[in-house]
C-alpha cells in the first residue's frame, strides 16, 4: 500500500504553470492588495484576452508567430509600490504595461513610463489629469476620463432627478479629490447647492473598525436632495450601513438619492449595502448590457472564470486587445511603432481618414488578424463599447446610469454614442 | 475577580465539600493509579469502533486511547492537552478554542475542530449551528473522563454524519468506579498572567443507583500576546497586544445509572458547556477588546439497555440538547464600544436511537441500528447595535429550513471468516462489515460503508485491512449566515456535503514484553471539501463553496515502554496531503495543502520515584514547518498567492509535571500536589491565523495543581 501511495500523482503538486516558446510579455498592473476581488477580476479580463488571441493563433509578425505573456504586477495603492514594479517591469525588458488600477497610482507611473518610452495603457484611472500630460503619445487608457464621469453624475441628479442640494463625501486621495471636484463644479454650474463637501481618509486598512460617525454627522447635518458618495466598492457598502446605523438617512423627510460614482461592484453592493439606502442608489459606468459586444464578453468570461466580470475587467480586456492589434498593425512589438496605430485600430472616422474600416468584435481575432495582413484597417469595437480613442488618447464611451429595484441592477438612462 | 465570579467559586466549593462527605471510603489509593501495566495497557478495551465493548487490537479500526492514569501523570486540563498527545492529530488555536486537524486537513477558517465527530459516551457533543466541537476545558470536567477513544478514519457508517476523518469517544467513569470525591484547584501563570482553575467529582453507588457529578471552573488570562505579521507585512507593532483575553470555560457532568438485573440498565446524563471568552484574535475582531464570545452547549439524554432475549442487547436513547448564546455575549469588530455586534443563533435537538445487537458467541455479531435527529434552528442572525441599543440586522444571507431532520438506518455484521467461509484455515481472521442509510430533508441521502479484516498473526501481533466511506454535512451556518461585518463570511445554500473514502492497513503487537506498538498507513481522497473561499469575482464576501479534492496519505506510529520505573510513549506520523482546486489564473492545480505539518514526534516518559512518591513527566513535540492559511498568503504575495506560499517555522515545545503519588496532608484522604511547566524552554511558535497575522503560541506556562481526595 505504501508503493501504492508513494507512486500516486494524485499527491504531487502541479502548478499547472503555463508555458510560453516565443513570447511578448505585457505587464498588467494592479491594486491588488487594496481591492482584490475587484482587481483580480480585471486581472482576468486581461488574462481572457491573452488566451484568446494565443488560442487564435496568437500575434505574427516578421514570419514569426509570438504568444502573449501577461506578467501581473501588484502596485498595492501607492505610487512608490507604482514606480517600484514598473520599474522592475521595465529593468526585465518590458516596455508595454497596461494599467494600474487607481488614479493616486496612475500618474507616477505614467512619467515613469514616459521617461523609458515604455508604452502604458490603464483600464481603470479615470484621473483627468492623465489626459494632460505631456506624454509623446505613450499614456493611453481604455476607460472614460473622471471629467465624463463627474459631469454627467451632476448633471443626471439636477437635470433628471431634480436635485437641487447634495451632500458630497469622498475619499480622500488622488481619485476622490478629482472627482468630487468634477462634481461639485458642475452642480453649482447648473444651479444646484452643495451642503457640504467632506473627505474621508483614503488609508484606513480596516474599513470595519473605522469610525465613520464623525465625518457622516458633518456631512448630514441638514437634509440634501443627492448624497454623493466617491469611495471604493467595499468602502460604499460600509459607508450605506454606517449612514444607516447612525440614524442619519432615516430621520430625512424626504429620502435623499445616493449617487455612487463607476466601476462599483453589483454583487458586492447588493449583498453588502444597507437594504433601505440600496432602494435609492444610482450610480454611474461605461459599460452597458444592451452592448452586444459586452454580452459576449460576458459570456466568455463567465464560461472561462465561473463568474461574471466586475466593471472595468472589460476595459482591461481590450487593452489587451488594443496593444495586439496595434502589434499586427505595426508589424512591431516596439512601443513607439505601436503608439502610432492605436487611434487607427480603435476607430478613427473622427479624424476624418478616408480609409474604410472593418468593425470587429469581441472575440474575433483571426478576422482581424487577416485584415490587417491584407494591409487593411480594422476598427475595434470593444468589450466596453467602440473605444475611438481620442487625440489625448482617451476613449470616448457611452455612459449609463443604473438603480437597484428588487435587487437587481437596472438601466435608467444613457448618455453619448 | 467579580463578585459573580467569587460567588461561583463559593458555589462549587460548598457544593462539592457538602456532598463528599457521604460517600463510600477510597479504595483505591492514589499511587495505584499509576500501576496499570503495558499488558493492561495492550488489553484496553474500547467500545467506538463497532458500539460494542472490544480489545483495542480486534477492532476494525485505527484506534488510540488516553486512559485516566495518563491524563493524571501527565497533568492535562483539558481534552484537547490529551488529543495534543495523539498521533495523527494536529492542534492549533486562536486562543478562543482549539482547531483540531486530523491526517493532513485542518477545517482552516472559523472551524474548530469540525472534521471529527466528539461525543460523550456515544453522545455528539457539537454546537449544532456551527458543526464546531469546543474541545477545551469547557467541554468536560477532566476528572469525569475514564478515557478517551480516538478513532482516526471514517466512521460514518456507524454514526452518521460528521464522523468524518475521525471519531473522539470520551468514556466517562462511573460513579461505583470513582470510589473517592475530589476538589482539584490550580493556581497558574500564563503569559506572566495569574490565571486558576477549580474543579470537582463526586459520586458513588448505592445498592442500583450509581451517581457521579464533576464539574470545572476556569479563569485562564492569556493577555499581553501580539499578532506575529505575516512576512513583508508591517501591520502590528510590539505594542499591539491581547488585552483582557480571559476565558472562562464551565463545565458540568452529571450522570445517574439505575441497573437492576429483571428492570435493565436506566442511564440518565447530562452536559453543559458554557464557553466564555474575549477571543482577541478572531478574524473578523482582532485586538477589539470589546469581545465576550459566550456560548452555552448541552445536551441530556435517557438511556435504557437490556438483554430482551439471550445474547440480544438492546439500548434505546433519547436526548435533548440545545445551544444559543448567553444574553451577555457581545462580539465587536472594532476597538469603538459605541457599536456592536449581536447575534441570534442557535438549536433545540432530539435525538432517538434504537440499537439492536445479536451476538451469536464470542465473535460473531449482527447490529442494526435506527435513529432520527430533528434540529430545530434559529439561523446564524448578526445584529448591528448602536448605544441606544437600537439593533439593524445586518444584511447578506439567506432565510433556511429551520427544521433539519435526519433518519439513519445502520446494519453492522462482524464475523469470523473460516465459520462463515467454512475455511479453517482463516480462522484468526474477522471480518467487519458496516453499511448506512442517511435522509436528510436538506441535502438528501447519503450512504456509507465500510468493510474491515483483522487478522491475528499470533498471539502478539495483528494486521488491519479498512477501507470505508464517510461525509461531513455542511452546518446551517456554512449555508445561511449573514454576514457580520461588510464583505464577511455570508451562507451558501447550495452546499453539498463532503464526502471522504479511506484505505488503511494497521500493524499492531507487542515487539517484546514491555514494547508494544501501533503502526498503520492511510490514504484518503477528499470529494467536494467545503473552503471558505477567497473573495474574488462579482463580490468581495467570503462563502463557503464546495470546490476542491484532497488526496492525503501519511504513515502514523505508537511506541508504549515500561521499563524500569518508567513509563514512555513515542509517536511519529507523516502525512502528505494535497489539495486540488481549480483556480482563475492557473486552472486545475495540485497545491499541498495548507495548515498542517508534514512531520509530527511526539514523545513523553514518567519516572516513578517510588522511593520519593513523586513522579516526574516529560513531554515533548517537534512540530515541522507548516504552510500558512490561504488568506494570510494573499497578504504574502497578491500575485501569485496560490502557490508562493511562506511556512510557519518548525518548532519544538517540552512540558515537565513533577506531582506527588502518595501523599497525606489531611486525616480524610490523599492529597495530590503537582507542578506543571509547559513549554519549559519558552519556545517561540505560532499557529496559523486567517486575517492578516499568525498567532504566537504561550510562551512558557505554570501551574501548580492541589487535588485533595476526599
Amino acid at each position: 500500500m505504501l508503493v501504492l501511495v508513494a507512486g500516486c500523482e494524485n499527491l504531487e503538486e502541479d502548478f499547472n504553470t503555463p508555458q510560453y516558446k516565443n513570447s511578448i510579455k505585457i505587464g498588467v498592473v494592479g491594486d491588488v492588495s487594496v481591492l482584490r476581488e475587484q482587481v483580480e477580476n480585471m486581472f482576468f479580463g486581461a488574462k481572457l484576452a491573452s488566451e484568446e488571441i494565443n488560442l487564435n493563433g496568437g500575434i505574427e509578425f516578421d514570419n514569426e508567430t509570438f504568444h502573449i505573456e501577461l506578467i501581473f504586477k501588484n502596485s498595492g495603492g501607492s505610487p512608490e509600490k507604482g514606480v517600484e514594479v514598473t520599474q522592475e517591469l521595465i529593468n526585465n525588458g518590458i516596455d508595454l504595461i497596461v494599467g494600474p488600477t487607481f488614479s493616486s497610482v496612475a500618474i507616477e507611473m505614467a512619467e515613469l513610463c514616459i521617461e523609458n518610452q515604455s508604452l502604458m495603457m490603464s483600464y481603470a484611472a479615470t484621473t483627468p489629469e492623465l489626459t494632460f500630460l505631456n506624454d509623446n503619445d505613450l499614456i493611453w487608457r481604455t476607460c472614460p476620463s473622471d471629467n465624463t464621469f463627474g459631469n454627467i453624475s451632476a448633471q443626471y441628479a439636477h437635470d433628471s432627478l431634480a436635485c437641487n442640494t447634495a451632500a458630497i463625501f469622498y475619499r480622500d486621495d488622488r481619485f476622490g479629490q478629482g472627482l468630487s471636484a468634477i462634481i461639485r463644479d458642475k452642480f453649482i454650474d447648473l444651479g444646484g447647492r452643495v451642503s457640504n463637501y467632506v473627505s474621508f481618509p483614503g488609508d484606513i486598512t480596516n474599513l470595519a473598525t473605522y469610525n465613520f460617525s464623525y465625518e457622516l454627522n458633518t456631512l448630514l447635518s441638514e437634509e440634501v436632495d443627492v448624497i454623493y458618495i466617491i469611495a471604493f466598492t467595499s468602502e460604499i457598502a460600509v459607508l450605506t450601513n454606517e449612514i444607516y446605523n447612525n440614524n442619519l438617512y432615516q430621520n430625512f423627510q424626504n429620502k435623499p438619492y445616493v449617487f455612487v460614482n463607476d466601476g462599483i461592484l453589483a454583487e458586492e453592493l447588493i449583498v453588502n449595502g444597507n437594504p433601505e439606502l440600496l432602494e435609492t442608489v444610482i450610480g454611474i459606468t461605461s459599460t452597458n448590457e444592451g452592448n452586444s459586444n459586452y454580452n459576449r464578453f460576458k459570456d466568455n468570461f463567465v464560461a472561462r472564470f465561473g463568474f461574471s466580470p466586475a466593471t472595468y475587467s472589460e476595459h482591461a480586456y481590450d487593452a489587451i486587445y488594443c496593444l495586439a492589434y496595434a502589434m499586427l498593425r505595426a508589424n512591431s512589438s516596439d512601443p513607439n511603432d505601436l503608439k502610432v496605430y492605436l487611434n487607427e485600430i480603435s476607430g478613427m472616422e473622427q479624424y476624418g481618414t478616408q480609409t474604410e474600416q472593418i468593425t470587429i468584435d469581441v472575440n474575433e481575432f483571426q478576422v482581424a488578424k487577416s485584415i490587417i495582413q491584407k494591409g487593411q484597417t480594422i476598427n475595434y469595437d470593444g468589450a466596453s463599447g467602440p473605444i475611438n480613442f481620442d487625440s489625448n488618447g482617451d476613449p470616448i464611451p457611452k455612459m449609463v446610469i443604473w438603480g437597484i429595484d428588487n435587487n437587481e441592477f437596472v438601466e435608467l438612462s444613457y448618455y453619448g454614442k | 475577580m467579580s463578585k459573580k465570579k467569587r460567588r461561583l467559586i463559593l458555589l462549587f466549593l460548598l457544593f462539592a465539600v457538602s456532598n463528599s462527605f457521604s460517600q463510600e471510603a477510597d479504595s483505591v489509593t492514589t499511587s495505584s493509579l499509576f500501576d496499570l501495566s503495558l499488558e493492561d495497557l495492550m488489553n484496553v478495551e474500547i467500545v467506538s469502533a463497532v458500539k460494542q465493548s472490544q480489545n483495542i487490537t480486534d477492532a476494525p479500526s485505527v484506534v488510540s486511547v488516553v486512559t485516566e492514569n495518563q491524563i493524571k501523570e501527565r497533568g492535562y486540563l483539558s481534552v484537547d492537552e490529551a488529543l495534543n498527545s495523539i498521533a495523527g492529530l494536529d492542534i492549533i488555536t486562536d486562543h478562543y478554542q482549539p482547531n483540531m486537524g486530523i491526517r493532513g486537513i485542518n477545517g482552516g477558517l472559523r472551524s474548530w475542530s469540525r472534521l471529527l465527530k466528539v461525543m460523550i459516551d456515544g453522545q455528539s457533543v457539537s454546537f449544532r449551528s456551527n458543526s464546531d466541537n469546543y474541545i477545551d476545558a469547557s467541554l468536560i470536567p477532566i476528572e469525569a473522563i475514564e478515557k478517551i477513544e480516538i478513532i482516526r478514519g471514517p466512521n460514518s457508517a456507524l454514526y452518521g454524519k460528521n464522523a468524518f476523518l475521525g471519531v473522539v469517544n470520551i468514556i466517562t467513569k462511573s460513579g461505583s468506579r470513582l470510589k473517592n470525591a475530589s476538589i482539584s484547584h490550580y493556581l497558574a501563570s500564563i503569559n506572566e498572567n495569574s490565571s486558576f482553575g477549580l474543579s470537582t467529582i463526586w459520586g458513588g453507588k448505592r445498592e442500583h443507583i450509581d451517581f457521579l457529578f464533576a464539574s470545572s471552573y476556569a479563569q485562564i488570562d492569556k493577555s499581553g500576546l501580539t499578532p506575529y505579521n505575516v512576512p513583508g507585512s508591517n501591520i502590528y507593532s510590539e505594542f499591539d497586544k491581547a488585552q483582557d483575553n480571559e476565558a472562562n470555560p464551565l463545565s458540568t457532568f452529571l450522570k445517574l445509572t439505575y441497573e437492576k438485573e429483571n428492570i435493565g440498565k436506566i442511564v440518565f446524563d447530562a452536559n453543559q458547556q458554557i464557553i466564555n471568552s474575549h477571543a482577541e484574535f478572531l478574524d473578523w475582531g482582532t485586538l477589539t477588546h470589546n469581545n465576550n464570545i459566550s456560548i452555552f452547549n448541552g445536551y441530556e439524554r435517557l438511556t435504557y439497555t437490556k438483554n430482551f432475549f439471550e445474547n440480544f442487547n438492546t439500548v434505546f436513547s433519547f436526548a435533548h440538547a440545545s445551544g444559543k448564546p448567553l444574553k451577555h455575549e457581545i462580539l465587536d469588530t472594532d476597538a469603538d464600544p459605541s457599536e456592536w455586534i449581536e447575534r441570534d443563533v442557535g438549536y433545540t435537538s432530539y435525538d432517538l436511537s434504537a440499537d439492536v445487537s445479536y451476538s451469536f458467541d464470542e465473535i460473531n455479531n449482527f447490529s442494526v441500528g435506527i435513529d432520527y435527529t430533528s434540529d430545530i434552528h434559529d439561523h446564524q442572525k448578526y445584529y448591528t447595535v448602536n448605544s441606544a441599543g437600537i439593533r439593524t440586522l445586518n444584511p447578506g444571507g439567506s432565510e433556511g429550513i429551520k427544521n433539519f431532520n435526519n433518519l439513519g438506518i445502520y446494519l453492522q455484521m462482524i464475523f469470523n471468516a473460516a465459520e462463515f467461509f467454512n475455511f479453517s484455515y482463516l480462522n484468526d481472521l474477522t471480518l467487519t462489515a458496516g453499511y448506512r442509510f442517511d435522509y436528510h430533508n436538506i441535502y438528501g441521502d447519503v450512504l456509507t460503508y465500510r468493510i474491515a479484516a483483522v487478522y491475528g498473526i499470533n498471539d502478539k501481533l495483528s494486521t488491519k485491512v479498512m477501507y470505508g466511506t464517510s461525509f461531513n454535512a455542511p452546518s446551517p451556518v456554512q449555508l445561511y449566515t449573514n454576514y457580520i461585518v461588510p464583505g464577511g463570511i455570508v451562507g451558501n445554500p447550495d452546499l453539498q456535503p463532503e464526502r471522504a473514502k479511506t484505505l488503511e492497513w494497521a500493524f499492531i503487537g507487542k515487539i517484546i514484553d514491555n514494547l508494544n506498538f501501533n503502526t498503520s498507513v492511510f490514504y484518503t481522497e477528499i470529494d467536494n471539501k467545503i473552503e471558505y473561499l477567497l473573495p474574488y469575482g462579482q463580490t468581495s464576501n467570503i462563502t463557503a463553496e464546495n470546490v476542491s479534492n484532497i488526496y492525503s496519505a501519511g504513515i502514523e506510529t505508537e511506541l508504549n515502554a515500561n521499563f524500569y520505573n518508567n513509563s514512555a510513549y513515542l509517536n511519529y506520523s507523516y502525512q502528505k496531503s494535497i489539495l486540488e482546486k481549480t483556480d482563475p489564473v492557473l486552472e486545475k492545480i495540485r497545491i499541498n495543502t495548507p495548515l498542517y505539518p508534514s512531520h509530527m514526534l511526539k514523545f513523553g516518559d514518567i519516572y516513578h520515584f517510588h522511593d520519593y512518591f513523586v513522579n516526574i513527566n516529560l513531554e515533548g513535540k517537534f512540530i515541522s514547518s507548516r504552510i500558512a492559511s490561504d488568506q494570510n498568503n494573499f497578504i504574502y504575495d497578491p500575485i501569485n498567492y496560490a502557490t508562493n506560499r511562506y511556512e510557519l517555522d518548525p518548532y519544538f515545545l517540552f512540558d515537565l509535571t513533577i506531582s506527588s503519588t502518595n501523599l497525606q496532608i489531611f486525616n480524610q484522604g490523599k492529597t495530590k500536589i503537582s507542578l506543571k511547566i509547559q513549554n519549559l524552554f519558552d519556545s517561540n511558535h505560532y499557529y496559523p491565523g486567517f486575517y492578516n497575522y499568525d498567532i504566537s503560541g504561550l510562551g512558557r506556562t505554570f501551574y501548580f495543581r492541589f487535588t485533595q481526595y476526599i
